[in-house]
């Protein structure tokens, strides 16, 4: 195989752990992370007890060449996506972590673990108040959208 | 064109070994070095200068000729603006060779620079006769390096030294400077034959072959403390008993069946208890049985002792000292472990200089002094890292 970069090398890592030890609900599809290193699709099961039991959800990670110094792009695909406060009718989600308060010592696991928590805590399935504007008017790349973010309690 | 310089190269290398072509500029391209000229080297520094779309040959040194009369003789070569630097060459070599402006004398037996010549002619010939895995000149040490495979496909290393004999003129000697193996005395004294000494070498190689094979078993089943890295030119092996206590064994390599010599090393008492089984074994050593086998039988071991590792706490270490952004041990592009931290006590992130830096840099951190100062990545307390220089 030839040299990875820095930034395949760390993937290739984290996909490892994720296979290995996900956290509960989440499981990645390993076969086509393997085949592109950039792009990860990992589905999510609502956790027992909260408003999404039972549902599935899917996400997309995409990262760039300049991952962990950069955020991996991350949103949610599919038939199924979440309604929640954070979580917008086209996938993308309103998560700090995800943008500004991005680290490198952050993971894809911390990222999985972030959001079903973000879900746990929901109280009320309801999409963002200004969904049909933002949905409308957002580039493609939620990493583009200056992120005004909500309260941290949901 | 092309065909051309390469022809030009090639007979320049065969011709004149020690003769260099540089280009100092777009216009200037210099021709300096040594050229053996009637058993004496002169050194010649010329440049060619293009200017204008056409060029000229001016002479910047001339060493070693005389008397005067030769630098006009090819400040005239040079005038004439010969059609390429190797015809150059060749016209100034006639020049000082016929003229016999070189004083015809023996040189030093060092020095020569056709030297290159005879060895290369002799190896040619040399490489004829064997196959060999790799063969190596090394012109500033006057080495011959070479790596040869035997019958079981070990591979061996020698280095054959090349000079001219001070006794007789023109002469080439090689000698063995040094081998992976013990081989004999007589077959280190110099020879003017590289095939003769090769074939000595190889005969060596061959009677050694039970030594090579019972190194191979002791150094794939021991833990040797000595020598390291282990050689097989050394015929001896000091193994790990305990943590106190080590065997040294010396071997004869032509005859691996003699007794091998068999001393413990450590404290008095234990080596005495040691000694006494030792003692009680001498007497069953037989040389029909296994090698390997018999010096365990003699030292009155079932299989050398292994060196306990207190595997547990290295994991621990390994765990924690993980660098948080690349997630491993040791990246690839720096050998090192992971060695900053921030400064709050209970965080558990390390990072590699490299890595660290990278990130802050990248990232806009403030620099003040040699040092970058941002948030850590994992507790956002204040966290420092050295300036480096990433290539």
């Amino acid at each position: 195989m030839s040299a990875m970069s820095p930034s395949e090398r760390r993937l290739q890592k984290e996909l490892m752990s994720l296979i290995k030890d996900p956290p509960p609900g989440v499981t990645v599809d390993a076969e086509q992370a393997e085949q592109n290193l950039l792009q990860w699709t990992i589905f999510m099961e609502g956790a027992s007890g909260t408003l999404y039991e039972g549902e599935r959800f899917q996400l997309q990670f995409k990262f760039s060449n300049k991952y962990p110094f950069d955020s991996p792009e991350v949103t949610f695909v599919g038939s199924n996506i979440p309604v929640h406060p954070h979580i917008y009718s086209n996938g993308h989600i309103c998560l700090s972590i995800l943008t500004d308060d991005w680290s490198p010592a952050l993971s894809v696991q911390s990222v999985c673990l972030s959001i079903v928590s973000m879900l746990s805590s929901c109280k009320e399935k309801q999409r963002p108040h200004d969904n049909a504007f933002y949905v409308k008017t957002c580039s493609k790349n939620p990493k583009k959208t200056k992120w005004w973010y909500h309260d941290d309690s949901v | 064109m092309s065909a051309n310089v390469m022809d030009d190269e090639l007979g320049l290398l065969f011709k004149y070994p020690l003769m260099t072509i540089t280009r100092e500029n777009r216009n200037v391209v210099l021709v300096q070095g040594k050229m053996f000229v009637n058993t004496k080297d002169i050194y010649l520094k010329i440049a060619q200068i293009f200017f204008q779309g056409q060029y000229r040959y001016e002479l910047i040194k001339m060493q070693n000729v005389s008397p005067v009369l030769a630098v006009q003789e090819v400040h005239a070569v040079l005038k004439k603006n010969p059609p390429s630097i190797l015809i150059m060459l060749d016209q100034i070599y006639d020049v000082v060779r016929t003229r016999a402006i070189v004083e015809r004398q023996l040189l030093p037996a060092d020095g020569r620079s056709d030297i290159y010549q005879d060895v290369l002619h002799e190896i040619s010939e040399f490489l004829q006769f064997y196959t060999l895995v790799k063969v190596q000149i090394d012109q500033k040490s006057n080495l011959l390096h070479i790596e040869h495979a035997d019958v079981r496909g070990q591979e061996h290393s020698v280095a054959i030294a090349f000079f001219y004999s001070t006794e007789k003129y023109n002469e080439i000697l090689f000698k063995i400077s040094s081998c992976d193996l013990p081989i004999k005395e007589s077959t280190k004294s110099h020879s003017t034959s590289l095939i003769e000494l090769f074939d000595k070498l190889l005969a060596d190689i061959e009677q050694l072959e039970p030594y090579i094979q019972l190194m191979n078993s002791i150094d794939a089943s021991a833990t040797v403390v000595d020598p390291i890295p282990v050689t097989k030119r050394l015929p001896y092996r000091r193994i790990y008993i305990s943590d106190t206590i080590s065997v040294l064994v010396v071997i004869n390599p032509l005859d691996v069946y003699e007794r091998p010599e068999i001393k413990f090393l450590g404290p008095p008492g234990q080596v005495e208890k040691h000694n006494s089984l030792l003692n009680e074994n001498l007497a069953k050593w037989s040389c029909s049985k296994n090698i390997l086998e018999s010096i365990l039988n003699l030292i009155g071991y079932e299989h050398f002792p292994a060196i306990d590792t207190p595997t547990i706490q290295e994991d621990i270490i390994k765990e924690t000292r993980t660098c948080s952004i690349c997630l491993t041990e040791k990246c690839p592009s720096q050998d090192v472990l992971p060695d900053i931290t921030c400064d709050k006590e209970n965080c558990v992130a390390w990072y590699h200089k490299f890595c660290l830096y990278s990130y802050l840099e990248a990232s806009g951190a403030r620099r003040v002094f040699e040092e970058l100062v941002d948030l850590c990545p994992n507790c956002s307390n204040p966290i420092s890292c050295p300036v480096i220089e990433i290539y």
